[in-house]
């Protein structure tokens, strides 16, 4: 009776009871009392506890492929898929959904009565996002993939009283539906091609390819495109980065944290699922898209984030560059994913530590962030500076830093792959980066010269900062501890 | 009785270290006489070894101390011959006594102490210059000397002059040293190791005469610098400004020489290279003749005897040019006392004069200072190359070596021979311009006889400018016989016949009276010859060799190194680097003009991005 | 015991210490920073000591594998080159620190900057991983960007941005060559990579991939050495740097390019280090010549120096590849003269530098009369730079010389002419700044050494004699190593060493007959 298991949704069950019960409670105990944050980060623990269970699960031979219909004849397939992969994809999100919170948490306080439902997005947003990772049916995944949109596109304009919030909301929710769109017309493409729309079971993609050949591969062709331009969208490779600086700008810093690392993490694993898991037979064919997108990633994120002068903008930026190295790593094909997820692992820890420390310095409904506002930061408050120094130093990929070893993983299997090029490109962007993060650095040490009155830190971001920069510099020292449980998050 | 040799260099090299770093509380005169009794102990016990040389009681040997470059074979050991011995003798002898000197010619200078301390220093060096085994330590002991002339000669280094003549001594001698070193390297190359014994043995095998002369030529290079020859002996005359015992020391009796010792040396493999010895031999007469003319011109005391040395080296390299090495050792050797004589003599008559070296502004000393008067008239003679004194039987000897190379030789032979009769009219010169006339002092200068330790050294030196040439009279070449053993492996001239000798010498004593008559008549009379313009202006200013060299290479130079240091280091190569940097920021400036903000554009770049996306699958694809 | 690793921990540990000491009591940074920064220098000494001589292999190897599927593991190990560079290093980062009193914004940082410095370095010259050793060499970065950037002078933002991206740069190409390097030798020991040096010894490397690897690995050396023309941002560094982020950057962190050149360049792709080895040379002579005459004319004493450092890399750079074991052995004592004599120099800038806060020649002139001691100690050092014999700096110069002219004979002379220019820009600026009369007031006021300046000069000085009168104990640590170096070359090429020396038969000096008429001439 294996398709009634609760376990391989049990993630996406307990993030929505959770969000339920948050609304629940906001309508029946009033907009008095203020728990909405406890239960959410409570719900978000749970949930990482979740995909724990679901991994020791796997481990002990407990996956599998579950939720397969026999009435519908398109969608004779399973619904949800429990393997190392998805289980990994649970806890990670788990625990960035409750960093991310911590960090959101002064702006959720803040927000006094309509908290809950900030809360409640977040909890709904990463239920989506899980699924982007842990279903094989396309299907699924775009549902995934719009319930987590959905909930940004609010999330992004919850300060409706902030006008460039409003504006990048509009933006994102815009752009964003023209991305998902195309990804769903893909994915129409890809069932006209291969009469399927999952990757594991019964006549599933993979069978397809495994039987037969294709001779005439032009739809096939476009649909894996336009899938692709979705998935580039939302993890803003370049070209389809644009929306990212502005949308990160004008989103309260509170929030971009869970947009910024969430959509990367789902993103990712639904390309690997996707084109690791199902398409792996064409990676003749989309190696070398990925192979130029990530170089083209590199160079755009790099150079842009060079001559930025809003540390939000540069950290967008950043982020299409680390696109790039992360897409670098699925060019060795399957071996390239560890890399991956130790690189947008280690990356989302990152980026939310350094988003919180926004929040911090520039307030957490702030749209946008000087860099000039660093400046003289460690006078202010040692702590933070010294950690903001510590995540920068992480995304810059300086060694002993755990951005150097999620580089060198995703380097080593872009070479494997036999893209040399795109590994000296990586390291001479890399450079560039050095000149953007060093120069944050020198701002946080150098005298300030207007206002050195002390930043208070709550204890929810001090926590998201501290745990952030530490696992920067653990996984930088000790980069096997996860490098040996990541081996085998892998999709079935 | 050789087992304490090592102690010849330690002393002088302990006498450094406790005047460096104690000189100030040991004090004055004690520092003076810790220093000259250290290098007296030093000559001592050099002084039975040397005897036991000169009784033919032993044979050359090498003494092996510690590995110092392994795989150079470059040891610190010594090889003590007579050729080696003879220096140490002149090094700690002279040394001694011009320390002794120095005792009371330094009095009163605040840094008494430290005064020693260079001497000493300088002495250890020139000890390891001559009693290295290998040509490595040789080389060691080569700049060192460089490094305490340096010292010594800008010892008043608030006197910009002095500090500049020092930089210029040392400069000029890297130049040569440029030439010594490439000379190592083919050494080191062709043989394998730079010790003596072994590439003087092997060397008539192996050498060819292209390497021999390659070698020679540039270890002549190295002895230009130090021994002062055209076209590098510029620097000796600035190197007046140090005081006077250090030019009578160093610029006179020792360091100067350390060429002429050095390719006595290596006489060996100057002989191997005939063609070598000829540019030797027209450079060192050249330079004798050349600085000879200057000297007449010089009316500064210490100049005119700074020239003097020039030119006496000149005689020496050219004896060391016509393969006779024993007359051109014999020669530093004489020239060591009668010069150090002289300057010491100059010395005092500046002591006396209060610090005056111009010779217009004296006269009439002899009744003043009989001592200083009567050594000086010692040494003048000698080195004017007068029958007995030592100068005329050296001289004589390198004059008859060349003489009987016959041919053209005997342009060379003229030469000298002209440049000893300036040198008779310029010391002459000196002489009767410091000594005889009526007194030409400036007002409240009291001429007065020096101390007994400044005198003791000048009677010293005096006897011994008289007696030495004797030891090697064409009648007794024991000099020749007690250098044998060193140029065991060289060929030697054979002596000139005694009625040749006898001619060449009536000859030259000839021409040295004459010139002594010529300059007395000139000079010895009521009022002084006036000697301005022309010749004697262009004379006085060294025919302006320094300012050419100052247009021809330093300023160049400088301007070279501005150039690179202004245009191609910040401009041309930076401006490269950091080019790429500024190109990388201005490429993302224009990427940033991309960043519209209107959704209209982003959609755009979407649907662009994607048709773009699709084309590339189909290509790769082979979708069409 | 894992004295390799203690060694490199042992000033991660004294930065801990330091970082936690009380805030409040400032004063106490110093003297305790300065105080743990001799555990290294004690475990070196430790290991200098238990170091066998004859033994040109690696000793006292450490080899714990952290990640079999890449091939990534903690290897250390060292040998006769790594020895006196880690022993350097330790000697090094005290006087340093010591040298630091002047310091007092934001002094603890500073010190716990220092210290983890000092561990990076040696991790640099420990390593036989590469991507361990591409760690620490990467590492060293951020401590010194953050030493100029925060504490050195007018224009330290741009010269610490300039220090970082150049390095960088190399450090790039280096990363991607390494990656290849550890991918080729995963095949070859059937990993996916392995960046195990040993591993890598075992492998023949085709000759194409030599050529781009040994290019990959040497621009980012050349960088470091800096070697002409990758120097220019060695000037600006040194001169904005705190005075002892110069000692320690001319020092040791110049080293690392050379280190890295002999270690790997060489050791790994033989056969382009035979092809590329007369190209290399060129640039390092270029450099002695050209860095030479940029010193000549520097107004500011500190460029001065910071250009000699960019002549006297030159000629190890020229030693090294002149791949004769003298070069070699030349080279690598001439790194650590150079460290000890440029030290000096950079210490003694420093000193009059606090006391003047200029540093521009004509600011000066007459030091000498009111400073003595540090007109003495100047003039030392500078000669010790300038390869006097008998100090240290002459050993490794005369060395180079007679190596490199087997191989390059022309390059040789040109070289030689370096021993001309840099008695010119030393002696005049020494003429310059210490002699004459003085002309500036605030000269004046000078005050000389204090007893903690001069206890902070002694040992160098100590050590620049010793070091020059008695260097064989350093060359027969140096010698096995380098020729196993010289040995893996001359077998996997077909490159030979030049030979020299031949020797034909000895003439026999005879004294016989001479020594009868001796008596003759008797008394004279």
């Amino acid at each position: 009776m294996q398709n009634a298991a609760f376990l391989p949704v049990a993630f996406e069950v307990v993030l929505l009871g959770g969000a339920l019960i948050v609304l629940l409670v906001a309508v029946v105990a009033g907009r008095s009392v203020k728990i909405w944050g406890p239960i959410a980060a409570l719900t978000f623990l749970i949930a990482a506890g979740v995909g724990i269970v679901q991994w020791v699960d796997v481990a002990n031979g407990g996956g599998g492929l579950f939720f397969s219909t026999q009435n519908l004849e398109i969608m004779r397939s399973p619904m949800v898929v429990l393997d190392g992969y998805s289980a990994f994809a649970a806890i990670l999100l788990g625990l960035v959904g409750f960093f991310a919170l911590l960090g959101a948490w002064d702006l959720i306080s803040r927000l006094g009565q309509r908290s809950a439902e900030f809360v409640a997005l977040m909890l709904l947003s990463v239920a989506g996002l899980h699924m982007m990772a842990a279903s094989p049916n396309l299907i699924v995944i775009f549902i995934g993939l719009e319930t987590a949109s959905i909930s940004f596109y609010i999330l992004a304009g919850f300060l409706r009283d902030r006008a460039n919030s409003e504006e990048s909301a509009l933006k994102y929710f815009l752009l964003g539906s023209l991305a998902s769109a195309l990804f769903l017309y893909g994915v129409a493409l890809l069932f006209g091609a291969t009469g399927s729309l999952t990757i594991y079971g019964a006549n599933s993609i993979r069978d397809f390819f495994a039987s037969t050949i294709v001779t005439e591969p032009g739809i096939l062709l476009i649909g894996m495109a336009l899938i692709l331009v979705g998935l580039f969208f939302k993890i803003s490779a370049a070209p389809f980065h644009q929306w990212a600086p502005d949308v990160y700008q004008g989103a309260p810093s509170g929030a971009v944290a869970l947009m910024a690392a969430g959509v990367k993490i789902a993103g990712f694993a639904a390309l690997g699922r996707i084109f690791i898991g199902g398409l792996i037979s064409q990676i003749d064919t989309w190696a070398p898209v990925f192979a130029v997108i990530a170089v083209i990633s590199m160079i755009v994120g790099t150079t842009l984030a060079l001559v930025q002068t809003d540390l939000k903008r540069l950290l967008a930026y950043s982020g299409v560059a680390h696109t790039g190295y992360l897409l670098a790593a699925l060019l060795g094909g399957l071996e390239g994913i560890p890399g991956m997820w130790f690189y947008v692992a280690t990356y989302s820890f990152m980026i939310i530590g350094t988003f919180t420390v926004v929040s911090v310095v520039w307030g957490p409904g702030s749209t946008s962030a000087p860099i000039s506002g660093v400046r003289g930061l460690a006078r202010r408050s040692p702590e933070v500076g010294w950690l903001l120094a510590i995540l920068m130093f992480g995304m810059s990929g300086m060694p002993f830093f755990a951005g150097f070893v999620g580089k060198i993983l995703s380097f080593v299997s872009a070479d494997s792959g036999g893209y040399l090029w795109v590994v000296i490109v990586g390291t001479l962007t890399t450079v560039i980066g050095f000149a953007f993060y060093f120069k944050v650095v020198a701002l946080i040490f150098s005298k300030s010269d207007s206002d050195d009155e002390p930043i208070e830190v709550s204890l929810p971001s001090r926590a998201a900062i501290i745990v952030a920069s530490a696992v920067t510099i653990v996984l930088g020292i000790a980069p096997w501890l996860l490098i040996d449980v990541v081996r085998d998050a892998l999709p079935l | 009785m050789t087992d304490y040799l090592w102690l010849i260099v330690a002393l002088p090299l302990i006498g450094f270290l406790i005047n460096l770093f104690f000189g100030k509380r040991i004090g004055e005169p004690l520092a003076g006489w810790l220093g000259f009794s250290l290098i007296g102990i030093s000559w001592l016990i050099a002084l039975t070894p040397t005897l036991d040389f000169l009784f033919g009681n032993a044979n050359p040997e090498t003494i092996f101390y510690f590995e110092w470059i392994p795989m150079l074979g470059a040891d610190a050991a010594i090889l003590w011959d007579p050729l080696a011995a003879l220096l140490v003798m002149i090094v700690t002898g002279v040394g001694a006594l011009i320390h002794l000197y120095s005792i009371g010619y330094m009095h009163g200078d605040p840094r008494y102490a430290r005064f020693f301390a260079y001497m000493n220093l300088f002495i250890a060096s020139m000890l390891i210059l001559v009693l290295a085994s290998n040509f490595a330590l040789m080389f060691v002991g080569w700049e060192l000397v460089g490094l305490s002339s340096y010292l010594l000669i800008s010892f008043w280094f608030t006197k910009p002059s002095a500090a500049a003549a020092g930089k210029k001594a040392f400069i000029l001698n890297r130049i040569g040293d440029w030439g010594f070193l490439v000379a190592l390297m083919i050494i080191f190359a062709t043989f394998g190791t730079f010790d003596f014994v072994t590439i003087f043995t092997t060397a008539p095998a192996i050498l060819t005469a292209g390497a021999a002369t390659a070698i020679t030529l540039l270890l002549f290079v190295g002895a230009t610098g130090k021994s002062a020859q055209i076209p590098l002996y510029v620097w000796l005359p600035d190197a007046m400004e140090g005081p006077t015992p250090v030019s009578a020391l160093i610029h006179a009796a020792t360091m100067v020489t350390a060429g002429v010792f050095m390719m006595a040396r290596s006489a060996v493999l100057f002989q191997l290279a005939p063609s070598t010895g000829v540019v030797v031999a027209i450079v060192g007469a050249a330079t004798a003749l050349f600085a000879a003319v200057i000297a007449v011109t010089q009316m500064d005391i210490k100049k005119v005897l700074a020239y003097s040395t020039i030119s006496q080296l000149g005689y020496m390299v050219l004896g060391i040019g016509v393969g006779a090495y024993t007359a051109g050792v014999f020669h530093l050797t004489t020239h060591a006392f009668f010069k150090a004589l002289l300057f010491l003599g100059a010395g005092s008559v500046i002591h006396a004069m209060a610090g005056r070296q111009d010779m217009r502004e004296m006269g009439g000393l002899r009744k003043k200072m009989p001592i200083t008067f009567i050594t000086m008239t010692v040494g003048w003679l000698a080195i004017s190359g007068i029958f007995p004194f030592s100068g005329f039987w050296s001289k004589d000897e390198i004059l008859a070596a060349t003489f009987d190379r016959g041919g053209l030789w005997l342009i060379l032979w003229g030469i000298a021979l002209l440049a000893a009769l300036l040198t008779a009219f310029y010391m002459t010169r000196l002489w009767v311009m410091t000594f005889f006339g009526k007194p030409r002092w400036e007002e409240g200068t009291h001429p007065h006889e020096s101390p007994w330790t400044m005198t003791v050294p000048l009677i010293i030196l005096a006897l011994f400018s008289l007696t030495f040439g004797w030891f090697n009279t064409p009648a007794r070449l024991a000099f020749e016989h007690f250098l044998a053993p060193s140029f065991a492996l060289v060929a030697h001239p054979e002596a000139p016949s005694l009625q040749s000798f006898l001619m060449l010498a009536t000859l030259a004593l000839v021409v040295a009276i004459a010139g002594i008559v010529w300059s007395w008549n000139r000079y010895h009379r009521a009022d002084l010859p006036v000697e301005e313009g022309g010749f004697w202006k262009d004379g006085l200013n060294a025919f302006y060799v320094d300012d050419f060299y100052g247009r021809v290479f330093v300023a160049p130079g400088k301007k070279v190194s501005e150039w690179f240091a202004d245009t191609v280091d910040p401009k041309v190569i930076d401006g490269a680097a950091t080019g790429i940097a500024h190109g990388v920021e201005s490429f993302g400036d224009e990427l940033k003009t991309t960043q519209s903000g209107r959704v209209r554009g982003y959609a755009a770049g979407v649907a662009i991005g994607g048709i773009l996306l699709m084309l590339a699958f189909l290509v790769i694809g082979g979708g069409i | 015991m894992p004295i390799l690793a203690i060694l490199i921990a042992l000033p991660l540990v004294a930065a801990l210490i330091v970082g936690l000491l009380p805030h409040r009591r400032t004063e106490l940074v110093f003297p305790v920073a300065l105080g743990l920064s001799f555990m290294p220098l004690v475990a070196a000494g430790y290991v200098l000591w238990n170091f066998v001589p004859g033994d040109g292999s690696f000793q006292f190897a450490e080899n714990l594998v952290l990640n079999e599927t890449i091939g990534f593991g903690w290897r250390v190990a060292i040998d006769g080159i790594s020895l006196f560079m880690v022993v350097l290093t330790a000697l090094l980062f005290p006087i340093a620190i010591a040298a630091s009193r002047s310091v007092t914004d934001k002094v603890k940082p500073y010190m716990v900057l220092m210290l983890i410095l000092e561990a990076g370095v040696l991790g640099v010259f420990l390593a036989l991983d590469l991507l361990l050793f591409f760690g620490f060499f990467e590492i060293v970065l951020v401590p010194m960007f953050m030493l100029i950037a925060l504490w050195g002078s007018d224009n330290r933002a741009y010269a610490s941005m300039k220090f970082v991206l150049f390095t960088a740069t190399g450090s790039a190409f280096l990363l991607a060559s390494i990656i290849v390097l550890g991918l080729i030798t995963g095949d070859a020991v059937g990993t996916l990579a392995s960046f195990s040096f040993h591993d890598m010894l075992g492998v023949e490397f085709v000759r194409s991939t030599q050529m781009w690897l040994f290019a990959g690995f040497a621009i980012a050396f050349a960088i470091k050495v800096p070697l002409f023309p990758f120097h220019t941002w060695l000037p600006d560094a040194h001169t904005d740097a705190p005075t002892a982020g110069s000692v320690l950057l001319a020092g040791i962190l110049l080293k690392m390019g050379t280190y890295g050149l002999l270690r790997f360049n060489l050791t790994l792709f033989p056969d382009a280090t035979v092809s590329f080895a007369f190209w290399m040379a060129l640039l390092g002579v270029i450099g002695i010549v050209y860095g030479a005459a940029v010193a000549i004319v520097q107004p500011d004493i500190k460029r001065l120096v910071a250009y000699s450092s960019v002549s006297h890399m030159g000629f190890i750079v020229l030693g090294i590849f002149a791949l004769t074991t003298q070069g070699l052995q030349g080279s690598v004592f001439q790194m650590i003269s150079h460290g000890l004599a440029t030290g000096a120099l950079f210490l003694l800038i420093g000193m009059i530098y606090d006391r003047m806060h200029t540093r521009k020649i004509s600011d000066f002139g007459g030091v000498a009369t009111v400073m003595p001691v540090y007109a003495g100690i100047f003039l030392f050092a500078a000669f010790a730079s300038a390869g006097l014999p008998g100090l240290a700096g002459f050993i490794g110069e005369f060395t180079i010389f007679m190596g490199s002219y087997l191989s390059f004979p022309v390059l040789a002379i040109i070289a030689g002419s370096g021993v001309i220019l840099v008695a010119i820009y030393l002696l005049w600026a020494y003429e310059r700044v210490f002699t004459g009369p003085i002309t500036n007031p605030k000269v004046e006021a000078l005050k000389d050494l204090n007893f903690r300046e001069i206890a902070i000069m002694a040992p160098l000085v100590l050590l620049i004699i010793g070091l020059g009168v008695y260097p064989k104990p350093v060359f027969d640590r140096i010698e096995p190593s380098v020729d196993l170096i010289l040995e893996r070359i001359t077998t996997q090429t077909d490159y030979q060493v030049p030979d020299f020396g031949t020797t034909g038969e000895v003439v026999e000096p005879h004294y016989g007959e001479l020594e009868v008429e001796h008596h003759e001439g008797g008394e004279g």
